[in-house]
């Protein structure tokens, strides 16, 4: 109740709008006078999404709709070497070729893969356009993969996953993958396993290109100056991608959430790394948004932030001390079908009292979001989010891979004036009920990184969910 | 709060409506303003008060400076500043460099006004109350607890350069200096420094005519002319720690760049760019096959480095080496940095304008890189790509060997096999 005090009496007279311009634009007229996303499918499938922004830079690229939850047991990783590889030179191109043809016009090939995409994309400058649209079909649909690359390339990724041990985060979200998503492909990591990688065959890699970069599952993304005419450089570099698949197509299998707890105890590893998680949704969800800005009310927070108990959020005044916590992050991941909405943080762990106050903390949070959040908090949260989610478009590439998300996992792109009236709709009444639907009394996955001796019990965390146990 | 003034601005607008800005008020404090049509307006308030103006007996109160933002101001609290903030979505950062201290803002234009008010105050008023040092201590702690081995090379590398010269100053609070400042301390350094002749108003995506009107008329910055700059040429010299393990991570760099000379920094954009910052394709060597750098010994990573500042710079390379291949790989990046061999001139000064580019995409940096060039005198981003244009193979090999004549070397991690520099 003092908090709520404290917000009403700060928030709407310390600051006046001493300067309130009547002319000064809003988001809503920038948003509305911006260059619009164009759709354009060529015959075969391939389609293609350009946003001529007039700047001297462009960033064009392909996203892919391949990627971990694409492979099984035998296969797991091969979506990530095949991306490798991309790098490794085509017929045409020896990789040296490509990296000084890359070299004389200042431009870089640039590429990722996660469990549902890949992608791979040039920034380059403006007038470059047509040349790096023909590198990157080059690189997709010649690329060498040649026997000595596909061993460099092995030990390398081998390298890779022994070094990945010690990137806890990565390991922690992988093992909450592995739990929630148990039993489905969702569950297996991008890198793969040892096993994996050092039995897949150049004939396994040629296959997942051949069953996987079909004009169907691909987007090629342009933004920048000079892309109007890239639909056209489409037509010609990947006008004749054919459908056929020689095998089968590829499918994601269902998904299925599991209420479940992976801990991997190391006690060599200095702290506790921790996330709790619900089911979330699919990107295109209606309540994909709502869950999003319910994601700002915790944020993010860590030691070297300035703020504790002065914090923007309640919760961490409330844990930000005394609770050892050094870091605190809400996620909200979107695949195209489901997701995954939880808290990952890290703390000392001395003893579960400090653990457990910082669950029940965020379990107390989420309740309160399901039934209470106030118009006052949502319209904070919206602010915030507003401002993370235009700054977060800002670049060539970040807008290109937004557009190409969109595009992939929802057969159409949002305008950001549409995106920006979207979230104008998501107010309190939105908030409690996604909340309500898909985070309170739900079944939770929970896992654990390091010195997991204190990791809060699994059944309290759980009874939290819910007023009617605590 | 005056709402007189509120209808005068609207009206003065909607008659001159211009959308780019960059003046300086009769009051010295300099006002920049940049329209980009974006949603998110990017503000800075930054002053000529980095590290270098520390006297020998102020090591590490920026530091503590820095820390303060977000606590009170003269006339707000510090938990109405944030939740003032919080509540209009603003992200609210300070930085410091030895150069420039400021404090940057991030929100959506919706409320880039009101901002405004809160950067104003935020920056240019902190009160530095005796019993947030409690508060503020832990966090300083936390940033050197954040410290890297990249970080210890980057300061060794300025102390073994500028030796007894203000830019050697760290902008890191060492141990023993932590809380050891009291509020006048502080308020000494902010009353001389944070003072409208000593700083710079940046707008990114602001409507230009409130952002020139705010600073005009409301901004509660107290006035006061330039600070003096304190000297402190390039020297050269060494710094060496060793740390655990077998890694060894080393700066070598020589006599760069100011930040107010156009043809030295665009020479040297080119010159790092043949040098090689990182290969063009990802899963690469570092920095490629084709750059200059391709030819240090098997095993080690090189990137191309460099610090500007007012009236002195550096520049040279960044080497990730072991205790075995350090010496070799030191000496080597020295005879490729000495004696440049420039094959690919027009793809170099294509990579240093990409490089600009990049930098300028983002609106936080390019709201941060207006404000340090502007206090600094350096030159705009397009002032510095034409001059990049205009760079020759001899421009850059004359740069090179006049910048290596006296070189630097700072080192961190398994270091005793690494030369010193008398021994290059």
């Amino acid at each position: 109740m003092a908090l709520r005090l404290v917000i009403n009496s700060t928030i709407r007279p310390a600051f006046n709008t001493q300067v309130r311009n009547a002319s000064a634009l809003s988001v809503k007229d920038v948003l509305a006078a911006a260059p619009n996303a164009e759709v354009t499918t060529l015959k075969n499938g391939f389609r293609v999404v350009t946003e001529d922004n007039g700047r001297s830079t462009a960033t064009v690229g392909v996203w892919i709709e391949t990627g971990s939850r694409f492979e099984n047991e035998q296969n797991n990783g091969v979506a990530h070497f095949l991306e490798r590889l991309i790098h490794k030179g085509t017929g045409k191109r020896a990789s040296a070729a490509l990296e000084s043809e890359l070299n004389a016009i200042g431009a870089k090939l640039n590429s990722f893969t996660e469990r549902d995409q890949t992608a791979v994309f040039v920034q380059a400058a403006s007038q470059d356009v047509e040349k790096v649209v023909d590198i990157l079909a080059d690189v997709l649909r010649n690329s060498k993969l040649d026997a000595s690359a596909i061993d460099t390339e092995r030990s390398a990724i081998l390298r890779e996953l022994d070094a990945s041990d010690d990137y806890y985060q990565a390991v922690l979200f992988d093992n909450l993958h592995a739990a929630a998503f148990q039993g489905t492909p969702l569950a297996k990591s991008v890198l793969g396993t040892t096993q994996s990688v050092q039995s897949i065959t150049a004939q396994q890699l040629k296959e997942w290109q051949e069953d996987h970069y079909r004009p169907v599952r691909m987007v090629l993304s342009a933004v920048g100056g000079g892309v109007s005419g890239v639909p056209q450089l489409a037509e010609k570099y990947f006008g004749d991608l054919s459908n056929e698949y020689p095998r089968q197509v590829p499918a994601a299998d269902g998904t299925r959430f599991t209420g479940s707890e992976y801990r991997y105890r190391n006690d060599n590893i200095p702290h506790m790394y921790a996330a709790v998680a619900v089911e979330g949704v699919g990107y295109g969800h209606k309540d994909a948004l709502a869950l999003q800005i319910a994601s700002q009310f915790i944020g993010q927070w860590d030691v070297t932030h300035a703020t504790t108990r002065t914090a923007a959020s309640r919760l961490i005044q409330k844990i930000g001390t005394d609770h050892g916590l050094h870091n605190i992050q809400h996620f909200n991941i979107n695949y195209k079908d489901t997701g995954l909405f939880g808290i990952y943080f890290v703390a000392d762990a001395h003893d579960l009292n400090d653990t457990h106050g910082i669950t029940k903390s965020v379990g107390h949070e989420w309740k309160h979001l399901a039934s209470a959040a106030t118009e006052d908090e949502v319209a904070l949260a919206r602010n915030q989010y507003r401002t993370n989610v235009y700054q977060n478009l800002e670049t060539n590439t970040q807008k290109a891979g937004f557009n190409a998300k969109e595009l992939l996992y929802t057969g159409n792109v949002r305008q950001l004036s549409d995106l920006e009236a979207q979230i104008q709709k998501v107010d309190a009444t939105a908030v409690r009920e996604a909340i309500s639907r898909h985070v309170y009394d739900r079944d939770i996955a929970t896992a654990g990184v390091g010195r997991t001796e204190a990791f809060p019990n699994y059944s309290h965390i759980r009874a939290g969910m819910s007023w009617w146990r605590l | 709060m005056k709402t007189s003034i509120v209808t005068r601005s609207a009206a003065a607008t909607k008659a001159h409506a211009s959308k780019n800005l960059s003046t300086k008020l009769s009051n010295g404090l300099q006002v920049i303003s940049k329209e980009r049509s974006g949603a998110v307006s990017q503000l800075v308030l930054a002053f000529r008060a980095g590290s270098r103006y520390q006297s020998d007996k102020q090591s590490g109160l920026v530091h503590h400076i820095r820390n303060f933002v977000g606590r009170d101001t003269s006339k707000y609290p510090g938990i109405s500043v944030v939740w003032s903030s919080a509540a209009i979505g603003a992200n609210l950062t300070s930085f410091s460099t030895r150069d420039v201290f400021g404090v940057q803002m991030t929100v959506n234009r919706d409320h880039t006004d009101t901002a405004l008010s809160i950067l104003g105050h935020v920056a240019s008023q902190p009160a530095f109350k005796a019993w947030e040092f409690e508060d503020v201590i832990p966090s300083v702690k936390s940033d050197l607890a954040f410290k890297n081995s990249y970080d210890y090379v980057l300061e060794g590398i300025h102390s073994a350069a500028f030796r007894q010269g203000s830019l050697a100053n760290s902008i890191y609070a060492k141990r023993g200096e932590i809380g050891i400042y009291k509020s006048d301390d502080l308020n000494g350094f902010a009353s001389k420094h944070f003072v409208s002749g000593n700083g710079v108003i940046v707008g990114i995506n602001t409507n230009s005519q409130s952002l020139q009107h705010y600073a005009d008329e409301l901004l509660p910055i107290n006035d006061g002319s330039n600070v003096v700059l304190s000297e402190s040429p390039y020297k050269g010299g060494d710094f060496r720690r060793s740390g655990k393990g077998n890694d060894a991570h080393i700066i070598l760099a020589g006599n760069g760049a100011a930040i107010n000379d156009t043809n030295a920094l665009a020479v040297q954009a080119v010159f790092l760019s043949h040098i090689g910052r990182v290969s063009p394709l990802k899963f690469a060597t570092l920095p490629g096959l084709s750059s200059g750098l391709s030819k240090l010994p098997f095993g080690v990573a090189g990137s191309a480095f460099h610090a500007s500042y007012e009236q002195a710079g550096l520049v040279g390379v960044y080497l990730l080496a072991n205790g075995e291949n350090a010496n070799a790989a030191v000496k080597s990046a020295f005879n490729i940095l000495k004696s440049p061999k420039i094959e690919d001139l027009e793809g170099s000064k294509r990579r240093a304008i990409a490089e600009i580019e990049t930098n300028y995409a983002d609106g936080a940096n390019e709201a941060i890189q207006r404000a340090i060039i502007a206090l600094g005198k350096g030159p705009g981003r397009n002032a510095l790509i034409e001059s990049i244009k205009k760079v020759s193979a001899s421009d850059i090999t004359q740069f090179a060997q006049k910048a290596f004549a006296k070189p630097s070397l700072a080192s961190y991690g398994a270091i005793s096999q690494i030369p010193y520099v008398d021994e290059l």
